[in-house]
């Protein structure tokens, strides 16, 4: 008899139990995929409806099913859907579903869920000419726009042209501190996903990058694709449409949003005259759907802004759990950097020793290769994707930013000051230099 | 006797198919028209879409065959926060040339193309019913 609740973070281990126990599943029936719905509740999905003979079985499966997990199971008789008689691009879902028990029988598991898919898809293979490197952090506050603003002043002295994208749209900010008001183009991201809505696109597409001052007098040039345009209009109205899948129509098929904003960030790489050679965007805070897209769809660098504060390192390590969980972490793992945002005056290497120590542990745990204890270079460990925790070129190993007092003062960015960035920012923008660099070679 | 849209449209999509497998265009036809309002019924019914005690919808909107609940649907579905199974259904209605009343007209009016674009359109509403079962709102 089942005691107790069954917990949602139960049913994985509860399900890989039943199906090993001898016997509970009949043999015949090759995989077996546990879906688990937007509620919470599982149910498993057989290539086709089987004969007679092993009906009694999979119903006796059942019972077992209910027994174990109580409410989040099916009742026996509703507990199986069949492939063959789902439409056949929904059934494609289930080729997603992930092993969680090698059988047999097979056992593999599907979560629905109402949002946070993006998080575990896998990155796009999607050439793109500009290098793309995202800004990330769990929270806001951690001086991200900012830093994104120096990484472009930086890049455009080195004589590159760099497309600055603000993605932070529930807070907006990035673009005023980049662009003072009379440079601001009409339109902004959020009039682009209400004009694409209704196919008008293409109309707004060519008036919303604006040129930063910031780049006046150097070598390369600044473009920012700000939030919201010179005018921002019903932002509130724009901003809560965003989100939208767009239904089939003539000729074109249904389109799901980030598959909408993948398709926007590529129009904006094409659309200026002078190519942009690195696009660097500014993500949303948190675990949220929008920050999804940038982090694991484009192909970016990602930049993981932290503090070393316990708080930061629980956040994180929900993230990269599920990330090893889906096994997203593979394609990812290579591509993140973590970055020590607003290094405190006091003790600065102390505190970064202290932070490097914590994101060890979160990298060693969710997305470096185990060494196995016998192994050593001639068996392969070379292909492992494994770091010390004193090696320097190792992701976990923190990029620092330092704080300063003149730079949180700033009341916006149009002018920075070559002494104040460096003293800052020096190791950071030696870090840029490297990705862009690296990503340079990549595509030659 | 109760209503059950799910096993209603898994009825008139297979009779439909066996109809219209033996060239039986006119009532193939029907039934596919028949499957489309009952799919989306039982989707918008597990959304919410509450029934009178005779089994028929609440709202007299509701009350409509297919040629006029695709776009009730779209209506529907977009109020209660559940696009997503909106978005799988075109925004243009492939049943717009049906009506319940052509089981009145003659056979040859209701020709093999204008079945087979019913049937195609009746996948959409596969998807949208498909989609729900793995949700588990069906």
């Amino acid at each position: 008899m089942m005691s107790g609740p069954v917990f949602f973070d139960k049913v994985e281990r509860l399900l890989r139990e039943l199906v090993q126990s001898e016997g509970s599943f009949p043999e015949d029936l090759g995989n077996l995929i546990a879906v688990r719905d937007l509620f919470g509740r599982v149910r498993f999905v057989l290539e086709k409806r089987p004969d007679n003979d092993l009906r009694e079985d999979l119903q006796k499966f059942a019972e077992k099913v209910q027994e174990k997990l109580g409410p989040r199971a099916y009742p026996p008789e509703q507990a199986f859907l069949y492939r063959s008689e789902l439409a056949s691009d929904v059934a494609s879902e289930l080729d997603t579903a992930r092993e969680i028990a090698a059988g047999p029988p097979r056992l593999l598991f599907l979560d629905r869920q109402v949002t946070g898919l993006g998080w575990a898809t896998t990155p796009s293979q999607q050439p793109s000419k500009a290098h793309r490197i995202a800004f990330f952090s769990l929270k806001g506050g951690v001086g991200r726009s900012t830093s994104v603003a120096a990484a472009a002043w930086h890049l455009a002295k080195d004589g590159r042209n760099v497309l600055v994208l603000d993605l932070d749209l529930e807070a907006p900010g990035l673009s005023s501190s980049l662009l003072p008001a009379d440079k601001m183009p009409e339109f902004g991201i959020v009039d682009w996903f209400v004009e694409d809505a209704v196919g008008q696109g293409e109309a707004v597409l060519e008036y919303m990058v604006g040129t930063s001052p910031l780049a006046q007098d150097l070598e390369g040039q600044i473009w920012v694709a700000p939030s919201h345009g010179a005018n921002p209009g019903d932002y509130l109205a724009k901003l809560g449409r965003c989100y939208l899948d767009l239904p089939q129509t003539n000729g074109d098929s249904h389109e799901p949003w980030e598959k909408r904003l993948v398709r926007l960030i590529e129009e904006l790489e094409k659309r200026k005259e002078k190519e942009a050679h690195v696009v660097l965007i500014d993500v949303r805070a948190g675990l949220t759907d929008l920050s999804s897209v940038p982090v694991t769809d484009l192909g970016a660098d990602v930049l993981l802004f932290a503090f070393d504060t316990d708080q930061t390192w629980v956040g994180y390590a929900l993230l990269f759990e599920h990330w090893r969980r889906t096994e997203a972490i593979r394609a990812l793992r290579e591509r993140l950097q973590v970055v020590a945002a607003m290094v405190p005056e006091c003790d600065p290497s102390k505190y970064l020793e202290d932070f490097r120590e914590r994101a060890w542990n979160l990298f060693s745990k969710h997305a470096y290769d185990e060494v196995p204890p016998e192994s050593s270079e001639a068996n392969g460990e070379d292909d492992l994707f494994t770091y010390d925790l004193a090696d320097e070129s190792a992701p976990h190993v923190p990029v620092p930013i330092y704080w300063h007092r003149g730079l949180t003062s700033l009341r916006n960015l149009h002018t920075l000051d070559d002494h104040l960035v460096s003293a800052s920012y020096g190791k950071f923008l030696e870090v840029i230099n490297r990705l862009v660099e690296a990503g340079t070679e990549d595509s030659s | 006797m109760s209503t059950d849209f799910l096993d209603a449209f898994e009825r008139h999509r297979a009779d439909a198919d066996l109809l219209l497998g033996r060239k039986r265009w006119p009532n193939a036809d029907q039934l596919y028209g028949f499957a489309a309002e009952c799919g989306l019924k039982a989707v918008m019914q597990a959304l919410g879409m509450r029934l009178t005690n005779d089994g028929s919808p609440e709202i007299r909107s509701h009350r409509v065959h297919i040629d006029r609940l695709w776009s009730e649907f779209h209506a529907f579905a977009a109020g209660r926060g559940v696009e997503p199974y909106a978005v799988m259904l075109p925004v243009e209605n492939p049943f717009s040339d049906w009506a319940v009343s052509q089981r009145y007209y003659r056979s040859e009016e209701i020709t093999q193309d204008r079945v087979s674009r019913h049937r195609e359109a009746l996948r959409h509403v596969h998807r949208v019913v498909s989609r729900a079962c793995l949700d588990g709102r069906l």
